[in-house]
């Protein structure tokens, strides 16, 4: 059976061909002969067709012909999608504007359409052992008859019942369907109908909602821990996986007290900036690492919070946080999070993954030492600098822009912040900005020193590339 | 691989099915009941909100029923309400049971409380255990320009002093269907239309 070519990489491997041949590692029969290959394996009859005549085109001309044809493509297949969408909401509105000349029997058969459409759909599917957009119109199409049939036949029959009562119905029986069609877009909507659980909250939905939870879990945790974390699934994953993290923190903060939430926000901040910051390591950079971004605004945010609002502040006044209530705080799941997040930063140990368990723990170290009123804004702010001093400096020392610029944001919110703190005085507030001011520009001063030195060195050419890509 | 294959489709197949049984099931046990359902009429109010997922309907408030009791039902949060009809046609609660017994139409409620009021003095103070019971009749689903217009019927039904029942199949099983709603003994779909005619 012939493997998909993705269209992407096919191009990413055109236009590498001319640059191997350019720098003399291929020949140009060799590379003739890859195009060759890869124009048959595409399937596409008029490509083919130029590649077999004699005068055939250039290989920039091949490249430029295999993208246009590509665009060409995924713009006929939206096309296609948006009309079908459209076709389908009309004859909705069709049967919605003439549901009530049919008799009760009719309605009924009415009903059944789409989850029969579906299901040949469904069947055709594996019968043709069609690919990946197959398999997830057939997962999708499938979880919307069986939406449309509840929804129906509750409408027909008057049955009582809330939307959660409906929502979870509904998740119960696409949850299969994720896992026997691989369906990525449909595990996307199924996050984020769980996250809708967020509206309908009561106790009475908390397990109701965990077990669907624990239902998508696998599927996740499968593709996001168990595939090359640079390939589109791990990286579809990263982003599905934040808003069922979103609502077990939501949970969290409901089920547990605020002081226990506190410490489960950060955590949970900590978690997502760390492993972030590990995946970037390993070369997944960019829109491909959403957490990094995330992990970052949830951390800084949180800080800036607690350099204006006592966050910090211990949550049992006079009496100091026991051993036995931060176990209970980070029980179960979040104590596994905070543990996998440990053992992140040990694999790898970077300053800034230091400080930012570090800063993950102060809410912890606060509530245990009992701190009381006041400090814990100061221990906020100082925390916030200390986060912005590491990204900065661990940016300088890989030259990474997106950490310099990390690491100056941070810094500036600090600044901001104490600049207009008006329970400091003037004086001490002056002293405190020249003294960073200062640091900063000596720091300016050695680095441009190094950097000058190295440049009067020849660089290594893969050195120079690995720079010009951070 | 063709083994394989036919594996897979009936894997799927079987997920499908799983998927339409629950909706399958209730229609097979509303069209076709091992006993024909008992016709039970409530009083009720109506209001006219939004379902995101199903369309307009016209909400229900059944009125609350009583039931006063000289023992108390112990398992009253898991009972079923045993009906009966009254003087005008319309249902009472006749008694909590753990299941619906046949010939005895029953329907879990939607919730149930009780408070107790005391009688007499002495050795003849008597404790009575008042039920209040409210069903689950709380949506007739109608199409988009009907159901605000069944809205503002009622409301005009109401001021004039007007009759509103919900129309209520229950089956032996303790499963129950509403199949209409009248205002002073005319359907609300007739209603409502006659309404709408007599106001062009």
């Amino acid at each position: 059976m012939a493997k998909n070519i993705d269209r992407e990489k096919l191009e990413w491997l055109q236009a590498e061909l001319a640059e191997l041949r350019g720098q003399g590692v291929i020949d140009s029969g060799a590379e003739q002969r890859i195009r060759g290959y890869y124009a048959a394996r595409d399937a596409e009859p008029a490509s083919a067709a130029v590649t077999a005549r004699e005068d055939r085109p250039g290989p920039a001309e091949q490249t430029r012909a295999a993208a246009k044809s590509g665009k060409q493509q995924y713009f006929l297949a939206v096309l296609v999608a948006l009309g079908s969408l459209m076709v389908g909401c009309g004859v909705i509105l069709l049967f919605a504007h003439n549901w009530d000349m049919l008799s009760k029997f009719q309605r009924v058969a009415v009903v059944f359409i789409p989850v029969i459409a579906a299901a040949c759909c469904g069947v055709y599917t594996i019968a043709k052992e069609k690919d990946q957009r197959w398999r997830e119109a057939s997962a999708f199409f499938t979880a919307v008859g069986f939406a449309v049939l509840m929804a129906l036949i509750s409408q027909i029959y008057h049955m009582d019942g809330t939307p959660q009562e409906f929502l979870l119905l509904v998740m119960a029986v696409s949850l299969p369907l994720v896992y026997f069609f691989r369906g990525y877009l449909l595990a996307a909507a199924y996050c984020a109908l769980l996250l809708c659980f967020i509206a309908f909250y009561s106790s009475g939905w908390v397990q109701d909602g965990l077990l669907h939870f624990a239902g998508i879990a696998p599927f996740i945790a499968y593709y996001l821990f168990f595939h090359k974390p640079a390939g589109m699934r791990t990286v579809w994953m990263r982003y599905i996986c934040l808003m069922p993290l979103a609502y077990l923190l939501f949970i969290s903060g409901r089920y547990y007290d605020w002081a226990s939430t506190k410490l489960i926000i950060f955590a949970a901040a900590g978690l997502l900036y760390t492993a972030g910051l590990y995946y970037s390591e390993s070369g997944v950079r960019g829109w491909k690492n959403p957490w990094i971004a995330c992990g970052w605004l949830f951390l800084t945010i949180l800080l800036a919070v607690s350099s204006v609002e006592p966050l910090f502040l211990s949550p049992r006044g006079m009496v100091p946080l026991k051993a036995a209530d931060v176990i209970r705080t980070l029980s179960a799941f979040w104590f596994a999070l905070f543990a996998a997040q440990v053992f992140v930063t040990a694999r790898k140990p970077t300053l800034l993954k230091a400080v930012v368990i570090l800063v993950t723990l102060t809410p912890f170290f606060c509530y245990m030492l009992d701190i009381r009123s006041g400090h814990p804004l100061w221990v906020g702010s100082a925390v916030l600098l200390l986060a912005g001093v590491a990204a900065l400096a661990e940016g300088v020392k890989e030259r990474g822009l997106m950490k310099v610029n990390a690491g100056m944001l941070q810094i500036t919110l600090f600044a901001l912040i104490k600049f207009t703190d008006p329970r400091m005085g003037i004086l001490p507030r002056a002293i405190i900005f020249i003294v960073i001011g200062v640091a900063f520009i000596a720091t300016n001063v050695y680095l441009s020193r190094k950097f000058r030195g190295e440049k009067a060195g020849v660089p290594a050419e893969g050195e120079a590339r690995g720079d010009a890509e951070k | 691989m063709l083994k394989n294959k036919k594996l897979l489709i009936a894997v799927f197949l079987l997920i499908v099915a799983a998927g339409i049984w629950y909706p399958v099931s209730k229609i097979i046990s509303f069209e076709f009941p091992s006993s024909p359902p008992v016709v039970f009429r409530f009083s009720a109010e109506l209001y006219d909100p939004y379902d995101p997922f199903r369309g307009r309907y016209v909400a229900l408030q059944s009125s609350e029923l009583t039931l006063p009791t000289d023992t108390p039902a112990e398992f009253y949060q898991d009972a079923y309400v045993a009906l009966g009809k009254d003087e005008n046609g319309l249902a009472k609660a006749v008694a909590l049971v753990r299941k619906p017994e046949p010939g005895q139409p029953a329907i879990r409620p939607y919730n149930i409380s009780y408070y107790s009021v005391y009688s007499g003095s002495g050795a003849a103070k008597k404790q009575t255990y008042i039920y209040r019971i409210q069903f689950p009749f709380r949506r007739f689903y109608m199409n988009e320009k009907l159901a605000p217009a069944a809205e503002q019927a009622f409301r005009d039904a109401a001021r004039a002093g007007k009759d509103c029942v919900i129309v209520v199949k229950v089956y032996a099983d303790g499963n129950y269907a509403i199949t209409d709603l009248e205002i002073d003994g005319v359907p609300i779909r007739e209603f409502v239309k006659k309404e709408l005619e007599s106001r062009r």
